[in-house]
């Protein structure tokens, strides 16, 4: 059985297949995911306005994706995302500028990203993918939501292709997995063997 | 084989009302929700919303703490009790389980985003004001086994909620889901559609040719889905879903698609899933937020799907877009529609503003209807469609 392909990208490690690919010298959130970037090698102009939320996750289905067929028909191409804090740096800074009502400040170019779904809007605009979107937010990945969700699209004949995982930033914390089905290996996928992988990948970050 | 995803109760609250009976009265009656708003609190200057009274909801409130399953002094935030009240519409009529085999789904954009307010996150800290959080106190308040899942796709939450569950109960993966969609008008909001100069001054007008923009609004709903027959017998006419879809533009993040591709894509989903075709679909209950290009798009997106000549409205003018609520609260007057066999005129609506021909609703009436096609859009590109059938029993 051949592995399912996954991406784990926290603490400053970028995990592909369980294999570390880049270790960052940045600690920092922000700075490690211009390390990421130039690792993709890609040049993509809409990428600098994103949040960093949609940074992440964009980059993590750009690795993902690398080398990977997807379905010719683009509405049989889709993503299931679950975050944990939604876009609560983003909604932060939104909050900031409307706190003073003598400097009131709302841009529209922050506000579009207070909503989850955006971030994969962008993954779904680079790749061209215009079939089953969907996030939600839940307090940790849960592989067996995840699964059950993908699951259930393959069986209705909804997609060819659907990308799974969790991406999330938070103040102090950041963490991507995303791994990648289609509709000839659903059949292997188990939501067990995804939580494992999940929590290998997260271990070996955490080392 | 396939179950049906059965309809068996719904509420909702809104500025038109408390209940889905005072709702439909007031709708069926060419109300508006829709009026002036001079709060600071919401905004530095006025603005047309849509707005719940608040006197009434802290009122109902108190009256259902002796359903709540959690300590006598638990203190909800605005967001959760016009949830919980919305579920609590569904529960009086059709007490819903709460088992194993029950999923509940919270369909929302932003929860408890006025918390993020200096002196209410001080109050309230900032754990409270996350998505799940919300989503683990309303499922607490009623004692639901599983986790409860919060479903956060913009606009099309509510929508798209309808299709996933209804695809859990169809293959068996859920006996029931229980799903609330619900949003608040709140400053960090308004002030964000304010930056986007998307809000009209006026009442909005979808798919009018003088429409400028749209109407926020508030508004939670609850619909009660099964595969359990048992808990149709107060239902006089037997409704399903009978199919949907969820489809992305991959165009552009805050505008919609130029061709209507997404939404057609999505609205031949959910055809080919009820096995209907465009010939079967009598109603559109569309997305119709009355921005330029919104409108415009699902004008081209109905076209594509052969639904031009199909009776077209948009109840944005009745209850302002009320965001991760719109899906379920206008997807509840579409299932009224179709119990009371009459259609909606689409409020706001003159004369015909979108580049491809569609036939707008300009009068309520009797109607006869078999299938009703929801569909919305949201920014992310994202778009989905449901189709609400009468059926019989398996």
């Amino acid at each position: 059985m051949q592995e399912i392909k996954h991406v784990y990208i926290a603490k400053s490690c970028l995990f592909v297949n369980g294999q570390l690919v880049l270790k960052g010298e940045n600690s920092i959130f922000v700075k490690y995911l211009k390390e990421v970037y130039k690792h993709t090698d890609i040049k993509y102009s809409k990428y600098f306005k994103m949040d960093p939320l949609s940074k992440l996750g964009f980059l993590a289905a750009e690795v993902l994706l690398k080398d990977m067929k997807c379905s010719e028909s683009p509405e049989r191409n889709g993503i299931i995302l679950e975050n944990k804090v939604s876009t609560y740096l983003v909604d932060v800074k939104h909050q900031v500028t409307i706190n003073d009502k003598e400097n009131y400040f709302p841009s529209p170019a922050n506000f579009v990203y207070t909503l989850p779904n955006v971030m994969t809007g962008e993954i779904c605009i680079r790749h061209g993918f215009k079939g089953e979107n969907a996030v939600f937010v839940n307090e940790a990945f849960d592989a067996e939501f995840v699964c059950q969700y993908i699951k259930s699209m393959y069986e209705a004949d909804k997609v060819d292709m659907l990308i799974g995982g969790f991406v999330d930033a938070d103040e102090d914390e950041y963490e991507a997995f995303m791994f990648f089905t289609e509709k000839d290996n659903v059949s292997e996928l188990d939501a067990k063997m995804i939580e494992d992988l999940y929590l290998k990948s997260k271990s070996q970050a955490e080392e | 084989m396939n179950k049906k995803t059965y309809i068996i109760g719904d509420s909702m609250i809104s500025s038109l009302g408390f209940g889905s009976k005072e709702n439909m009265k007031s709708l069926y009656d060419g109300n508006s929700g829709v009026q002036r708003i001079d709060d600071k609190y919401l905004y530095p200057e006025p603005f047309m919303g849509a707005r719940l009274d608040d006197k009434q909801l802290n009122r109902c409130f108190s009256s259902l703490l002796m359903m709540s399953k959690l300590p006598e002094d638990f203190e909800f935030t605005r967001f959760e009790k016009m949830a919980i009240m919305s579920m609590a519409g569904v529960y009086r009529d059709q007490t819903f389980p709460t088992d194993k085999n029950t999923l509940f789904i919270l369909s929302t954009t932003k929860g408890n985003i006025d918390l993020l307010q200096e002196d209410l996150m001080e109050k309230w800290g900032k754990e409270r004001s996350m998505l799940y959080k919300a989503a683990d106190v309303i499922a607490q308040f009623w004692g639901f086994e599983n986790k409860a899942r919060v479903l956060s796709n913009a606009c099309i939450s509510g929508v798209e909620a309808l299709h996933i569950a209804s695809k859990f109960i169809k293959q068996g993966v859920y006996e029931n889901v229980i799903i609330v969609g619900a949003d608040m008008l709140t400053e960090f909001v308004v002030s964000g559609f304010m930056s986007f100069q998307s809000l009209s001054s006026n009442v909005c007008k979808p798919f009018d040719e003088s429409r400028d923009g749209l109407n926020l609004g508030e508004a939670a709903g609850c619909i009660f889905l099964s595969s359990n027959e048992q808990y149709l017998k107060r239902n006089k006419t037997i409704l399903e879903i009978s199919g949907g879809g969820s489809s992305n533009d991959a165009n552009h993040i805050s505008g919609p698609s130029r061709t209507g591709d997404g939404q057609f894509f999505a609205i031949q989903s959910a055809m080919k899933e009820a096995e209907l075709t465009s010939k079967d679909i009598d109603h559109i209950s569309a997305h119709g937020t009355a921005t330029p290009f919104n409108d415009e798009m699902e004008s081209k997106a109905l076209n594509l799907a052969g639904l031009q000549e199909k009776p077209v409205n948009s109840l944005k003018a009745y209850f302002g877009h009320t965001l991760g609520a719109a899906g379920i609260i206008e997807s509840i007057v579409a299932i009224h529609n179709l119990v009371d066999q009459k259609i909606l005129k689409s409020l706001g609506f003159e004369k015909n503003g979108v580049p491809m021909p569609l036939i707008i609703q300009q009068k309520t009436e009797e109607y006869s209807m078999n299938n009703i096609l929801k569909t919305a859009s949201g920014f992310g590109g994202c778009n989905a469609a449901v189709i609400i059938s009468k059926t019989e029993k398996a």
